[in-house]
């Protein structure tokens, strides 16, 4: 008497031993006994190995991802904007530090004002200024010592940005070699594999056609 | 740790914590066989190609999304899937090219192998599916049935359909010329 019922829609995990253990145990004890499953199984493993003599296909091109290291920020503090943000900065550091300028547009009569003070309005009481009877001076000197300063604190600072950045790459390239190196051995031996297989091959064309060594 | 010896989840990790240039390691595990899965599928080498580098696009874009990254290999092959069947429903009505089968030496004859390609571009392309995760990748039917996001008991419906289509066209071995034409 044959061991339990036919494998029906189990046939593909069983041939693919995706059955539980003790299901796989059962089945493989029927099979043994049954004709029937026995074609069934034998048919299946025909077509299966069939599908399996195809080789892979070799992929064209690598796919490779470059992350950008790039930030906004970096961009915003390279060096073909060191220039403008510094004459902008020296301007509003002048108004700061000067107060009010009036300028005469090319001479037209129409007079510009930077930095001129808002009149408070006439609820507020304001304490009365002493009229300025001089000119007064600009300490240039001390608009450029000021500028130096902050100008050397940025360099200091983006002096450590760019070294860490540069850290950074170099870790990421070592990495990217490493991995390239992982890759390059697989396909060594990719290689040494495909050389096998077609040194048999050859023999067996060889073998085939009746060419003799 | 060796970065040798990664698998995909501490490169996922990797990735996630901001190394982005780690995912490298995952494309450079897994697109043969991605590759291998879409030009089955869909037959054409140079849109496969397109598609493959589609897959790891949104891949990367959607690795924070991926809850149990232990089962990363499924996941990506659904992402493929998707990208192709967007491809489908795109190119609808356009037909099947059975591989023009390339160089490499294999022990099977060139006349059997352009038969099995064709017996293979003829079945539907869920059937299709089914026989390429199975026999050329290796899934489990649990892991083609997240796949094709199908109960697996319909999984193996289909590979038994497709497999009894390729018997009928395929016959028994030694397959002859007029198989080919």
């Amino acid at each position: 008497m044959i061991d339990m019922s036919h494998l029906e829609d189990r046939l593909a995990e069983f041939v693919y031993e995706e059955l539980p253990a003790s299901e796989m145990e059962d089945a493989r004890r029927h099979v043994g006994q049954c004709p029937e499953c026995q074609a069934r199984v034998s048919d299946f493993e025909k077509i299966r190995h069939t599908l399996e003599e195809l080789p892979d296909v070799e992929i064209p091109r690598r796919v490779v991802f470059v992350p950008s290291n790039d930030s906004v920020w970096s961009n915003f503090l390279s060096p073909r904007w060191l220039v403008p943000m510094a004459t902008a900065a020296a301007l509003v550091l002048a108004l700061v530090l000067v107060g009010p300028i009036d300028v005469d547009w090319q001479e037209s009569g129409v007079v510009i004002a930077f930095g001129e003070v808002v009149s408070p309005p006439a609820s507020v009481p304001v304490a009365r200024q002493p009229a300025i009877t001089e000119p007064q001076t600009i300490d240039y000197e001390r608009i450029v010592t000021e500028l130096e300063e902050r100008q050397q604190a940025w360099l200091e600072s983006e002096l450590v940005r760019r070294v860490a950045a540069i850290d950074a790459a170099n870790r990421q390239e070592i990495q990217r070699v490493r991995a390239n190196l992982v890759y390059l051995s697989d396909l060594q031996r990719a290689a040494g594999r495909d050389t096998m297989e077609n040194s048999s091959s050859i023999q067996l064309l060889a073998a085939r056609t009746g060419v003799q060594e | 740790m060796n970065i040798e010896n990664a698998d995909d989840r501490t490169i996922i990790e990797r990735v996630l914590a901001g190394d982005t240039n780690s995912f490298n390691l995952l494309v450079w595990q897994w697109e043969k066989p991605i590759y291998n899965y879409i030009v089955r599928l869909i037959g054409d080498r140079e849109e496969a190609m397109d598609l493959c580098q589609d897959t790891f696009m949104k891949a990367y874009r959607e690795l924070g999304a991926l809850k149990d990254r232990d089962r990363f290999s499924s996941w990506l092959y659904r992402i493929a899937h998707n990208v192709c069947y967007s491809r489908f429903r795109k190119d609808k009505g356009k037909t099947f090219v059975p591989l023009d089968p390339d160089v490499a030496v294999t022990r099977m004859p060139i006349e059997n192998r352009l038969a099995v390609e064709k017996a293979l571009g003829q079945l539907p392309a869920d059937q299709r599916e089914v026989v390429v995760l199975k026999v050329f990748q290796g899934l489990r039917f649990d892991e083609i049935a997240v796949v094709q996001n199908a109960p697996v008991s319909t999984v193996k419906s289909r590979l038994y359909l497709s497999f009894d289509k390729l018997k009928s066209v395929l016959g028994s071995e030694p397959l002859d010329r007029s198989q080919i034409s």
